[in-house]
């Protein structure tokens, strides 16, 4: 009887025989104690090469603010103007500093002179 | 259950839950496998915060194959990129490794171990490494991969079957395995 080599078993472990092959070997296997151990090990074996575990933490990821559209970053500009306005018309009146009214005021040019003509020439 | 394409939508829509599914789904798998290529815990840590948030702000072009796939090849470039740019690159030697539930003899022991295993691994060409890590800690089907490294998929059935083969040798010769 041939044995199946240890190359095959391994490709059957990695999950890489065609369905011929695999058949081929799953009729074999069911009568072949030896090649059956023989292809625990070679599992066993392939196993090892997944079995590190490093000592790291999965990171927390929040999840992502999501990009607003402009309407909103609109809405958002305005209300903190109007909080702004708010707030800084409460420091004031709480501050005990009167508003300070500016009132126009009409500041009158020089007079306009009158004509020479109503001078008298002195001797 | 909703597939993580559904997942992402509703994620992209304000919902926290939808969120959590993906990252608690796919980032353990991604942290391994960056950290396995880069050789650096905070690299790896950044790397899957990177590259989640880059699938949030993006959104997929297509929702077409498999989305741990598209996370994946992400992923993946972000890693290559920053092994590029570390200088010194911090050897898969240096693995800090889980302490076993044994005695202080037996963790000893397994941390020499897989210390010797890490070492194997490393010693491939990138090629054959990358393969191999992201079908043993990506857990990627062959597809997956396919996909991921733009290869033929005859090619990453070849080169992981090489990697194993050669890192089988090289335990059995350093007596790891019988």
């Amino acid at each position: 009887m041939n044995h199946i080599n240890d190359d095959a078993l391994l490709k059957r472990v990695l999950q890489l025989l065609e369905k011929d092959d695999l058949e081929e070997q799953d009729r074999h296997l069911s009568g072949c104690s030896l090649c059956t151990t023989r292809l625990a090990e070679i599992s066993d074996e392939t196993n090892i090469l997944g079995s590190i575990e490093p000592d790291i933490q999965v990171p927390e990821i929040p999840l992502p603010r999501s990009d607003r559209s402009l309407s909103f970053r609109l809405m958002k500009i305005a209300a903190l103007l109007i909080i702004g306005f708010v707030a800084g018309y409460a420091v004031s009146r709480s501050s005990g500093i009167s508003l300070v009214t500016i009132v126009p005021y009409q500041v009158s040019h020089a007079t306009v002179q009158p004509p020479l003509s109503q001078f008298t020439v002195c001797e | 259950m909703e597939t993580d394409w559904g997942c992402l939508a509703r994620a992209r829509r304000g919902d926290e839950g939808a969120w959590q599914i993906l990252v608690v789904r796919h980032a353990p798998r991604l942290t391994r496998m960056i950290y396995l290529i880069t050789g650096s815990a905070a690299a790896a840590q950044d790397l899957v915060q990177d590259t989640f948030v880059e699938v949030f702000r993006k959104g997929p072009r297509h929702q077409k194959g498999s989305f741990s796939a598209y996370l994946s090849t992400v992923a993946y470039h972000k890693a290559l990129k920053e092994k590029k740019r570390m200088s010194s690159f911090d050897s898969l030697d240096q693995v800090d490794i889980h302490d076993r539930n044994g005695t202080p003899l037996e963790n000893i022991l397994s941390k020499e171990r897989v210390a010797a295993l890490t070492r194997v691994i490393n010693s491939l060409d990138r090629h054959h490494r990358d393969i191999l890590i992201m079908r043993f800690y990506g857990e990627h089907s062959y597809e997956n991969i396919s996909r991921i490294l733009e290869l033929p998929i005859g090619t990453v059935k070849s080169r992981l079957f090489y990697a194993v083969k050669t890192c089988r040798e090289k335990l059995h010769q350093k007596g790891l395995i019988r």
